[in-house]
């Protein structure tokens, strides 16, 4: 049988330097195939050939045996290609229904109608979103779900999905597998690139692997497991050092951080829990449980309530910080959840952006800043931290996700703090990076720093706290010890 | 002026001194059921504190008598006093007990001697005791205005008038060490020389030098009492009740506790109690989150069994709990005794054994 889509020989260069080199690579009708890779392996770059936001500098691209050339991503709509891409596309200004309907507006429109027909979209996918809302006011997961319910709406033959689930919760992740089993049922071919590799595993037929802008490999997903990816995409055995049991806890030291009673509107209600120095206090919760919200307000991103709003004690003083930049001057970092909007500035290089957090720390004591401090400054964290790039002046954009965390985990470190708190620091990085990230929070919490960890990846929690806490309904509901907690413990705890 | 304004502040925004926050117990002093599930060594009416003589008996304060108890748990009465015994600690070779009103020695170089404590606002309210190596006594007196029975009204009358003396049973003199606190109770000297107390309503435990308090380990989730040397190195800290809000509210609400003090029988007296249950008219004694058939982890409780140990900065390494629905609470003294951690249950009148091998 004809596959739907078969691209032949793909290389796509910039300034030389391939991104995809010679790529081979089919996509058969009806069929759900993972694309698996290293942050920079050259995945985003091959999806996006195939949706005509990028056109290749050699090779071509068979759609049902014809060979086509796509110069926008409306041609390649049009031939039924969509793609949801990982930062999303939608107008924040426009109301969901808007959005989903974008392009395709009649001459005389109602408002009222578009959004019956949005709302009969979204809840026949299950998603929870109201389509009277404005994009700016959904959350991640949510502007997720009405980038997937377009591409449903436009009727595409191909779907390709870039890491879709990021910022799903478990359950919403259940009903998206179950949409992407029912697009599959009824014919729709879907590419699927996921970082979590037992998802490519539970959902995918057949198994893509790219490593430095090449394929590596492409077999049916029953000839894999676990390792084999892991093997297939770093080109070495990582599977230990991701996956492997924990055997020993760290104690607790000095108590640094005490929060008692902390309220904040509806999000975090009466939550108590304390942090202690030298150990890895993760924080698990599911999306919602304001897991987030609490310790955004312990490092004066946001503000409790101002009356009744609880306490929160830093080295056994009370502190209200009312702006971030008091919560670092005093020794407490928040590595933001979403790099791309909190984390860094894009255009600016990484050596700029690790002096940004260095200045950031002295509040008025730098008026005038020195090119060269920044220099050796962004120098010596790129070298400390593994920062891959050709220099420290590269912008950040240019680099992949898990560099780009690792430029925010530097702009913190640098201020030298007490308290490091990780928002879901890896979310969105492969697992290479993910490795040297895991090992730079476990050296800060053997250094004596307190260190929190938020994360929605149970296997990840799991691996690196010496304690979890798990948050429900905007509260601190149940504390494990990191040798004794289990997947199910804890996911019960998040649920009942 | 000033102070007056912020008050009314504080009370309208719920911050500052009207916060009635409480720490929670997590980390170190996560709730576990150690104290509950400990094997009874001892059991005896009104005990209130324990210690190890020189020789390596066990001494138990019950009541007005001092036994010594064996390891088989028989007990033989070493002497009985007018009084009931609130306070013990070895001294040389012998045994000093406080009661009410003075110092007992029994046994050793000063056997038999007596001294009656007389100076201005004495109330009686010896807790503690401990030995200096310059061969002192160490004193610790909860409250110059009530006496030891009586603690909760000193709590609920937000009591400063504590003190930590020093004796010096050579000369008969007695030394002020540090006056003003929030009910002291536990004496405790370092190797050296240094002295600590935990102050029970100020939830921390402070080292006096020079009648200067400072904190070493502060803002506790419950009221600290005695502290002894940990064997292994560090400390062992009893804590005979859990903070709660409602008591911390209670305590800011001066026309309500005064009316309830005036009004109501002391035992149904919203505060801290060294134990609970007994009778239905008792004010909520447990926080009583229940979800699905289960006693929430989270739950408060107001009657609490703990013990913690500290390591030698006095930050917690672990604690040693009885539990909302338990019966061993209310722990005033712990002992180490031939490879066992005694721990007194004042509450339920009973002194427990646990291993230290089980738990170190």
């Amino acid at each position: 049988m004809t596959p739907i889509l078969e691209l032949k020989g793909i290389t796509k260069t910039y300034g030389g330097v391939p991104a995809v080199d010679g790529v081979n690579f089919t996509l058969n009708r009806g069929e759900v195939h993972a694309l698996c890779g290293e942050n920079g392996a050259g995945k985003s770059t091959l999806t996006k050939i195939m949706a005509g936001v990028v056109e290749p500098s050699a090779g071509e691209l068979l759609l049902e045996g014809k060979k086509v050339q796509f110069r926008n991503p409306v041609e390649a709509q049009r031939e039924g290609i969509a793609m949801v891409f990982q930062e999303t596309s939608l107008v924040p200004t426009m109301t969901v229904g808007q959005n989903l309907y974008l392009g395709n507006e009649k001459f005389f429109n109602r408002l009222r109608g578009l959004y019956i027909a949005s709302q009969q979209l979204l809840q026949s996918l299950n998603f929870k979103v109201d389509p009277t809302k404005t994009v700016s006011e959904l959350g991640a997961a949510q502007k997720q779900m009405v980038e997937i319910a377009r591409a449903v709406l436009h009727k595409a033959r191909v779907i390709i999905f870039d890491e879709p689930t990021a910022t799903l919760t478990p359950e919403e992740k259940r009903y998206f597998f179950d949409l992407i089993r029912k697009l599959k049922g009824d014919g729709v071919s879907i590419i699927f690139i996921s970082h979590a590799l037992e998802e490519a595993l539970e959902i995918s037929d057949r198994i893509t692997i790219m490593r430095d802008s090449k394929l590596i490999v492409s077999d049916d997903t029953v000839n894999f497991d676990r390792e084999r990816i892991i093997r297939e995409m770093v080109g070495r055995d990582l599977s230990n050092t991701l996956y492997g049991k924990k055997q020993t806890v760290r104690p607790a030291g000095k108590r640094v951080l005490s929060v008692q009673n902390l309220r904040m509107g509806t999000m975090v209600r009466n939550t108590s829990f304390s942090v202690f120095s030298g150990q890895i206090t993760g924080v698990f919760g599911l999306i919602g449980s304001g897991r987030t919200e609490t310790f955004k307000v312990v490092a004066g991103v946001i503000k409790r309530d101002y009356t009744h709003g609880g306490k929160v004690l830093f080295n056994d003083r009370p502190v209200r910080y009312r702006v971030p930049a008091s919560a670092v001057a005093e020794g407490i970092a928040y590595i933001t959840e979403d790099r791309k909007v909190d984390g860094f500035f894009e255009t600016m290089s990484i050596s700029r952006n690790i002096y940004a957090g260095a200045l950031a720390k002295e509040r008025l004591g730098h008026m005038l800043t020195s090119s060269s401090t920044e220099k050796n400054v962004g120098q010596a964290w790129r070298e400390k931290l593994n920062i891959r790039s050709v220099t420290a002046e590269a912008n950040v954009i240019e680099l992949s996700g898990g560099n780009q965390q690792k430029v925010v985990i530097a702009k913190s470190l640098i201020q030298n703090p007490k308290l490091v708190i990780f928002d879901e620091p890896t979310r969105g990085v492969d697992v290479g990076a993910v490795a040297e990230i895991h090992d730079i929070i476990r050296k800060l919490a053997d250094e004596g720093l307190a260190v929190v960890m938020i994360s929605s990846y149970l296997p990840e929690i799991m691996l690196l706290s010496d304690r979890i806490l798990v948050s429900r309904q905007g509260r601190i509901v149940e504390e494990f010890n990191g040798l004794e907690a289990t997947q199910e413990k804890i996911m019960y705890a998040s649920i009942h | 002026m000033l102070k007056q304004l912020k008050r009314m502040r504080d009370r309208f925004f719920g911050t500052g001194e009207a916060d009635t926050s409480v720490p929670v117990l997590d980390g170190p002093l996560k709730p576990n059921q150690l104290l509950e599930n400990a094997e009874v060594f001892f059991e005896g009416p009104a005990l209130e504190d324990l210690c190890v003589a020189a020789d390596g008996r066990l001494i138990v304060a019950s009541g007005n008598a001092l036994v010594s108890v064996s390891e088989a748990s028989d007990s033989q009465l070493l002497v009985s006093l007018e009084q009931p015994i609130q306070a013990l600690t070895t001294y040389r070779d012998g045994i000093v007990a406080a009661t009410s009103g003075s110092l007992h020695f029994v046994g050793g170089h000063f056997d038999g001697k007596k001294h009656q404590i007389a100076k201005a606002s004495f109330a009686g309210c010896i807790n503690a005791l401990c030995e200096h190596p310059d061969g002192s006594i160490i004193i610790s007196e909860g409250s110059g205005r009530h006496p030891y029975v009586d603690w909760s009204r000193d709590l609920l009358t937000d009591g400063d008038s504590g003190q930590v003396l020093q004796y010096h049973p050579e000369t008969d003199q007695l030394q002020l060490l540090k006056q003003g606190l929030k009910y002291p109770y536990g004496a405790l000297v370092d190797e050296q020389g240094n002295i600590y107390t935990s102050e029970s309503w100020g939830h921390r435990i402070i080292q006096i030098t020079d009648r200067v308090a400072y904190s070493v380990y502060q803002d506790l989730p419950g009221y600290p009492s005695r502290l002894i040397k940990a064997g292994a190195g560090g400390y062992w800290l009893t804590v005979f009740a859990p903070r709660n809000q409602l008591v911390e509210f209670v305590l800011r609400e001066t026309g309500f506790k005064n009316d309830m003090m005036a009004t109501v029988d002391p035992k149904y007296w919203i505060a801290p109690a060294l134990s609970s249950g007994h009778d239905f008219i008792e004010p909520l004694q447990q926080g009583g989150v229940r979800q699905m058939g289960q006693l929430k982890p989270w739950a408060p409780a107001r009657s609490y069994g703990l013990v913690v140990r500290l390591d030698a900065d006095f930050q917690p390494l672990f604690s040693l709990q009885s539990r909302v629905g338990g019966d061993h609470h209310g722990v005033t003294a712990v002992a180490e005794f031939q490879g066992s951690l005694l721990v007194l249950s004042k509450g339920a009148s009973k002194v427990l054994r646990i291993p230290l091998s089980d738990i170190q």
